[in-house]
């Protein structure tokens, strides 16, 4: 169904200054989906997101939004248009409360009822940011400042939302709490949502398909279920590695 | 036995310290405002003051025009004239410096050189023509209210106490409650994030350069209505009003309230220091910085603190 597409590459190629990270990169999120980036460390994920959103260089290819090619616009102009970035780090006002952390990510909105609304869904989604609405976000634990920048990134009701490895430094049991409230993102707002995720596994469980990257290509493409079942890269790239690493370790 | 004539005395100093604790505040909300946002310990702000200061002087002169109506012009000029050198600053010096990734102390260095680029430039311009190097305004402070024939209360009095009162409401108000002020705090916070989320930093920046210079200006306008003007004036000043904002916490009530504790306590006691002890007044700047280092001793987070005031509502 090419109508119900909200964002697509095509051979995008991107990185830093004259470094080409991510290359030929053809990837597609439909209305709806939660899509998954996952990948071993320094495989391109997060530079391919920042590519889409303008953050980093686009060297080649082009990315389409909704149709409209939006290659070379400004990371601004893509907020306008309705693409919701939420960084990995820095991605909340410490300095601001909980509450005018949300309404600056509905800057760009006038309304004062919209942005009410607005706020309504995010309590909705994680109701433990309600409790602290009038509290310093600099004062948040770890998950709860996650779940702020979400919330930051949900205000404008965007038509897409791009989550750079959301559960980065958290501990495992917040991860897995933050990584199923992404469900609830989907069934509030019905936004779909591009995740740039270490913990595969759950992200593949999660995502209706997922995307692996290996040295800034695609290496496989899929429904989460069907990269999951793949022997071959459950060994490369969902942490068995790691494991086999450990124990070669301690037979030398 | 106090002497009634000691307590006329005491008065009297209480209600000038009052004046020129006002007039530290008012100078350190500006400062205060443009650190908030840029993370610049300005030095040149003391320049911004004498600008204004002047602005209002030769308004008044050129155009002739005495009364309330003079007044009023003058202080437009120095509200503009003010707005205008540190709105030039921030485009010609900070922002381009800021943009190249300066630190907040290599802009602190800038700002002395910004400065004295300010200063002696006024003092070029002051020293060709006669009645310019000690100007004030032609109007004055006028007496209100006399007390025992000792004390007085004058225009200039209320006039300093009410405006920093005022723009110490107002700025707060700004900060917490419209969306210009929340986005200033959102740039200061997390400017990459600012501009996420569609703020235009470069504008809010402007703006937040435009009311700190205007505070400037008007301070100087505060200035030159009671006190005489030189191209020096505000530099002679920089040091209290740092200490203002300092022991204020870089916080608006806290200037303000650190203004006061720094003019009372000159004021009061080199009052009672003169009458006791036959010190000599010229001591009075030695009294407002040991308070200064008393107060940071005993809270380096000064006088107050909204932040620490907003993570207790947490409980």
């Amino acid at each position: 169904m090419p109508g119900s597409t909200v964002l697509k590459t095509e051979k995008l190629s991107g990185g830093y200054g004259k470094m080409v990270i991510v290359q030929d990169i053809d990837f597609r999120i439909d209305r709806g989906e939660i899509v998954a980036i996952v990948g071993p460390n320094g495989s391109g994920k997060s530079t391919f997101l920042k590519t889409v959103y303008g953050i980093a260089r686009v060297f080649d290819g082009r990315v389409l939004f909704e149709g409209d090619d939006i290659t070379h616009l400004p990371p601004e102009a893509k907020t306008r248009m309705g693409m919701s970035f939420v960084p990995q780090t820095e991605n909340i006002f410490p300095d601001l409360t909980v509450e005018e952390n949300l309404e600056m990510g509905a800057y760009i909105i006038d309304d004062p009822e919209k942005i009410r609304e607005a706020m309504e869904i995010v309590f909705n989604i994680f109701p433990v940011l309600k409790g602290f609405r009038k509290v310093l976000a600099g004062a948040l634990s770890g998950g709860q400042r996650q779940m702020l920048a979400v919330g930051r990134a949900l205000m404008i009701r965007p038509k897409l939302l791009l989550l750079d490895e959301p559960t980065a430094g958290l501990a495992p049991k917040i991860a897995l709490e933050l990584l199923d409230s992404l469900k609830n993102i989907r069934e509030e707002t019905g936004t779909p949502i591009i995740i740039v995720e270490q913990h595969a596994r759950r992200a593949l469980e999660l995502a209706d398909r997922g995307y692996v990257l290996v040295a800034g290509r695609i290496a496989a493409e899929g429904s989460g279920r069907d990269i999951l079942a793949r022997p071959d890269l459950q060994e490369l790239f969902l942490g068995v590695q790691k494991k086999s690493l450990v124990e070669r370790r301690k037979e030398g | 036995m106090i002497d009634v004539a000691v307590l006329y005395g005491i008065l009297g100093a209480l209600i000038n310290g009052l004046r020129v604790g006002s007039l530290y505040g008012l100078m350190a909300l500006g400062l205060t405002l443009i650190y908030r946002v840029t993370s610049i310990p300005n030095f040149a702000y003391a320049e911004y003051i004498t600008y204004g200061a002047y602005a209002a002087y030769i308004a008044m002169i050129a155009l002739a025009v005495e009364g309330a109506l003079g007044l009023s012009l003058a202080l437009l000029a120095a509200l503009a004239i003010a707005a205008l050198a540190a709105l030039a600053s921030d485009e010609l010096a900070f922002k381009p410096l800021w943009v190249r990734g300066a630190s907040p102390l290599h802009l602190l260095v800038a700002s002395i050189g910004v400065g004295l680029v300010l200063r002696y430039s006024l003092l070029a311009v002051a020293g060709l023509a006669a009645g310019l190097l000690e100007a004030s305004l032609p109007v004055r402070s006028a007496r209100l209210v006399s007390i025992g024939g000792i004390a007085s209360i004058e225009t200039s009095h209320v006039l300093a106490v009410s405006a920093a009162v005022f723009f110490a409401v107002l700025l707060r108000i700004m900060f917490t409650r419209t969306k210009i002020g929340k986005a200033m705090r959102a740039t200061a916070s997390n400017p990459v994030l600012a501009r996420v989320s569609g703020i235009n930093i470069y504008l809010v920046r402007r703006v937040t350069w435009i009311i700190g210079g205007s505070l400037a200006g008007f301070a100087g306008f505060v200035y030159a209505y009671y006190y005489y003007v030189n191209p020096e004036s505000g530099w002679l000043m920089l040091l209290w009003i740092f200490a203002a904002a300092t022991m204020g916490g870089f916080t608006f009530y806290g200037s303000i309230i650190s203004g006061l504790i720094l003019g009372i306590a000159e004021q009061v006691v080199s009052f009672l220091g003169s009458t006791y002890f036959g010190l000599n007044t010229a001591y009075s700047p030695v009294i407002a910085l040991v308070t200064l280092v008393i107060v940071l001793m005993y809270r380096p987070e000064g006088v107050i603190r909204l932040e620490a005031l907003a993570l207790k509502r947490r409980a």
